[in-house]
């Protein structure tokens, strides 16, 4: 059985060699967790997904460059990040619109999540709202590493170890930042009395 | 407690389900006797806990037909441009040159109009009995070389 390095090298090999299947398997192992990550930063689904896009076109046009001297998923997310950074930088995120809220914007299916969640208590969907807020300010006030660790432990689900292997940072390192994390977030959400 | 900074560097570890099961055990036997230890426990799994209610969209279908497109239409361009360059040289080349040309005066044709073979005879006749020279005539005479060669050659 290949094992999931060896599964990534053998696929960085056949897009090296121009294989297209191999690239769409790439992109298909990667898209959601990398539109995760691009919508953390973004905040729009379309805009997520103009990143998305870009990034792995630029794999497929940098993978001769990639010595595999670190992790596939390594390189590829500091190329997503950066994409994402840049997006960021020319104001492509939209800024009345928030991860979180509900209401019109072109997050259809995130908006979608919410409705199927609350539909049955009406009430509970206000504070949703109020609390999305705060996690959402919460969210933007981390470090850019606090954030970065915090994206890729909690809601890509990636373990400890493996955040260091991305961030090419010591697993103590990724501990005490999402301790930090956790304590402004904290106190974000004890501000707001929740 | 002597242990606390120890176990508190493990709780996020513990939280996630990412210790080993010895150093599970320890953690929960600490944090049982340990109210410090124990309050902190609470904030992670609170803070992570309300923070987890709000989902994140997921993708909606897959990418690659987009990605795919995107490409492709990057590798036409890019094909165009390389094609388009040597085009580019080649009109840069030919603007070089006739500038270059109409200083040196040798375009290979002169600003003179053939119309008439005639015309030109006598134009050319004129032009040797008086010392005068070819260009200053104000005939529209177009020409070539081989032509004038001809003409000239012919009187
Ligand atoms: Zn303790």
């Amino acid at each position: 059985m290949i094992d999931k390095k060896d599964e990534d090298g053998l696929l960085v090999e056949g897009l090296r060699a121009g294989e297209e299947s191999a690239f769409r398997l790439l992109v298909e192992k990667y898209q959601t967790r990398a539109f995760s990550v691009a919508f953390g930063y973004i905040k729009d689904v379309e805009g997520a997904k103009d990143v998305v896009q870009e990034s792995f076109i630029r794999i497929y046009e940098k993978i001769k460059s990639f010595k595999g001297d670190s992790k596939f998923y390594t390189w590829y997310y500091r190329i997503l990040v950066n994409l994402c950074m840049d997006a960021m930088r020319k104001g492509k995120r939209t800024a009345a619109f928030s991860i979180f809220m509900v209401g019109e914007s072109r997050n259809k299916e995130y908006n979608l999540n919410i409705r199927e969640s609350e539909k049955e208590e009406p009430e509970k969907k206000y504070a949703a709202k109020v609390l999305s807020k705060k996690i959402e300010n919460g969210l933007d006030q981390l470090s850019v590493r606090e954030k970065q660790v915090f994206e890729l432990k909690h809601y890509q689900g990636f373990r400890i170890r493996e955040v260091a292997d991305i961030m090419e940072i010591k697993e103590g390192t990724v501990r005490t930042l999402l301790h930090r994390a956790v304590h402004k977030l904290k106190k974000f959400l004890k501000d707001g009395g929740l | 407690m002597k242990n606390c900074r120890k176990i508190k560097n493990k709780l996020v570890d513990f939280y996630y389900k990412e210790l080993a099961e010895e150093d599970t055990a320890d953690v929960a036997a600490h944090i049982k006797n340990c109210p410090v230890c124990a309050i902190e426990l609470k904030v992670i799994s609170s803070v992570l806990e309300k923070i987890s209610i709000i989902k994140r969209p997921k993708l909606p279908g897959s990418l690659y037909p987009l990605i795919k497109a995107g490409l492709e239409k990057r590798i036409s361009s890019l094909a165009f441009k390389i094609w388009r360059a040597p085009f580019a040289v080649s009109f840069g080349l030919l603007i070089i040159l006739s500038v270059f040309s109409n200083n040196q005066n040798i375009s290979p044709v002169r600003k003179i109009e053939v119309c008439d073979e005639l015309l030109v005879s006598i134009a050319l006749r004129e032009c040797c009995k008086n010392n005068v020279k070819t260009e200053s005539l104000n005939l529209n005479i177009l020409s070539d070389d081989v032509f004038l060669d001809e003409n000239i050659r012919g009187l």
